[in-house]
């Protein structure tokens, strides 16, 4: 199995606080993975995001993105495979329109007026916002501003997406739109995905999670593990689903629930077959 | 202030929007030094005829550009009054102490009405056909030449670009910071202006606060889609200089050679 993005030993601490907030950090993530990163707030891991795309000054530890090791002169070669999407919608929106917004990642990367022009075409017919090409930001809502954010990173082509909680500021259909496009984006192009959330929802369709608590990853497993260990998802102030907390519910009944994490449609369906069964 | 400065571009399918936007930039500017060389009434005939004939070239409804002159009415009669009571030189009508009604002061209050109204028109030509991101476009690309003696700009068009993209995002924080306070009881509407003054103040502060934490979001997520300066950008937005743009500066050179002609021989 190929590795895309490599950590070892990623320590980091603010100057202003005492307590490092990553302690250590090793992990692996593969080629074509979903993977999400769970924290509560100040759990380091908008640090670890931000580490990977080299826009923190780390002093120890090392990160391999695809093979190239992040330094200082390979910074701008990491950033090139690594497009990010941030929490605000407003602020990463650098363009007049949504045209030259998705644009601009594309003139910085010196990508000639004629390849600008389909990619840009392109990226926005994925994200389906073609229509509003020459609208400005403040016409755009929520959800439709993280679209334009994530054709700008569609645009360049990288093969891993972050998601630096890009869902938490959007109403619950804008979060689905924003996910439901990633998830068709990677089964056409096999991209990586790595979200970094405490929406403890946008986890299910990921293939790994990692439970990060001060700066520290304190679990590892497919969602169905972590979600078998609810008490500890409690415990740091997560969420669980809340099938796996129907399921739970039911487990302190005796009866007998899949051992395998289902959606709530999955719950649905087996409800509804045990009924008749009996 | 929004409406007033930025949001007036009004979208249409015409001769001057479809128009290079340094031609418009150029050509305004070009308009408003030489109407400072009228001083007779054909000049200023010549002047008025193409100003309409570039605003029906616009195909824009003329209500919009009256609507323009109405907020500065009252500079305009008052530069006028000055002139009237103040003007000498010509026929004596009335005189009281320093004030005097004299033939060439009405003559010069006439002159001052029509060019500012002239100027007033062709400015509020540019803003209504052109958006603020080709006027921005225009200024990056006339001070190219600039870049030689190394001045940023591109750095300087970026700045410019974006601080017109954040306008309408600080006026919908500012009415929110507002809202906020007017739920808590502070009364934005009344008072003597110190106490007026003071309640500004409680808005500014948090005002300033996001607006840095903005600006750090935003240099964060440029830097995450790699810039890296302007040098070695390449543009997305190319401006054209077309027929139409050759056609509209001959006419407007054409223009100052017969105003240069009428004043000077």
């Amino acid at each position: 199995m190929n590795h895309i993005i490599k950590v070892s030993h990623l320590t980091y601490k603010y100057s202003q606080n005492d307590q490092p907030a990553l302690n250590d950090v090793s992990f692996e993530i593969t080629d074509g993975a979903w993977v999400a990163i769970v924290g509560h707030n100040g759990s380091g891991k908008s640090t670890l995001a931000h580490s990977l795309d080299g826009l923190i000054d780390f002093k120890q530890g090392t990160i391999v993105v695809d093979g190239v090791e992040l330094n200082e002169a390979n910074v701008w070669k990491v950033r090139s495979k690594i497009g990010m999407i941030f929490q605000n919608p407003d602020n990463q929106f650098v363009g007049a329109t949504v045209e030259d917004d998705v644009a601009f990642g594309l003139e910085n990367m010196a990508v000639p007026h004629e390849e600008i022009q389909a990619r840009v075409d392109s990226a926005l017919s994925q994200v389906q916002m073609s229509a509003f090409r020459h609208k400005q930001p403040e016409q755009l809502s929520g959800g439709q501003k993280q679209r334009v954010a994530l054709a700008g990173v569609i645009a360049m082509q990288p093969k891993i997406i972050i998601l630096d909680e890009a869902t938490s500021m959007l109403d619950p259909i804008g979060r689905r739109e924003i996910l439901g496009v990633i998830k068709r984006l990677r089964q056409r192009l096999g991209i990586t995905v790595l979200s970094i959330t405490h929406e403890i929802d946008e986890t299910t369709s990921a293939d790994e999670i990692l439970v990060l608590n001060d700066g520290k990853i304190v679990e590892t497993g497919t969602p169905e593990v972590i979600y078998a260990h609810s008490e500890l998802l409690l415990q740091l102030g997560l969420d669980v689903p809340y099938s796996q907390r129907l399921k739970t519910a039911l487990q302190t009944r005796n009866i007998h629930t899949p051992k395998t994490y289902s959606d709530e449609k999955g719950m649905v369906d087996w409800l509804w077959q045990s009924l008749l069964k009996r | 202030m929004n409406k007033l400065l930025f949001g007036r571009y009004i979208p249409q399918d015409s001769f001057v929007h479809h128009m290079d936007p340094r031609a418009k930039l150029v050509l305004s500017f070009l308009y408003v030094i030489v109407i400072f060389f009228a001083n007779n009434w054909w000049i200023y005939l010549l002047m008025t005829l193409v100003a309409i004939l570039s605003i029906w070239a616009s195909k824009i409804n003329f209500k919009l550009f009256v609507d323009g002159i109405l907020p500065l009415v009252w500079i305009i009669a008052f530069t006028m009054l000055i002139q009237v009571f103040f003007g000498t030189g010509g026929h004596l009508y009335w005189q009281w102490g320093i004030f005097s009604i004299t033939s060439l002061g009405i003559l010069n209050a006439a002159y001052i009405f029509v060019r500012f109204t002239l100027i007033i028109l062709i400015s509020t030509l540019l803003t209504l056909s052109t958006s603020p991101i080709q006027i921005s476009d225009a200024i990056e690309s006339l001070l190219k030449p600039l870049a030689k003696i190394h001045f940023p700009v591109y750095e300087v068009a970026l700045m410019l670009s974006i601080a017109l993209r954040f306008v309408p995002t600080l006026m919908d924080e500012t009415e929110a910071i507002m809202n906020a306070q007017r739920a808590r009881g502070v009364d934005f509407g009344t008072g003597n202006i110190v106490n007026r003054i003071k309640k500004i103040i409680p808005i500014l502060i948090p005002l300033f606060m996001s607006a840095f934490n903005r600006a750090e979001d935003l240099a964060t997520a440029m830097e995450a889609r790699g810039y890296q300066g302007g040098a070695g950008r390449t543009k997305y937005r190319l401006l054209k200089w077309g027929t139409r743009d050759t056609i509209a500066t001959l006419i407007y050179l054409l223009m100052t050679m017969i105003v240069f002609a009428l004043r000077f021989f």
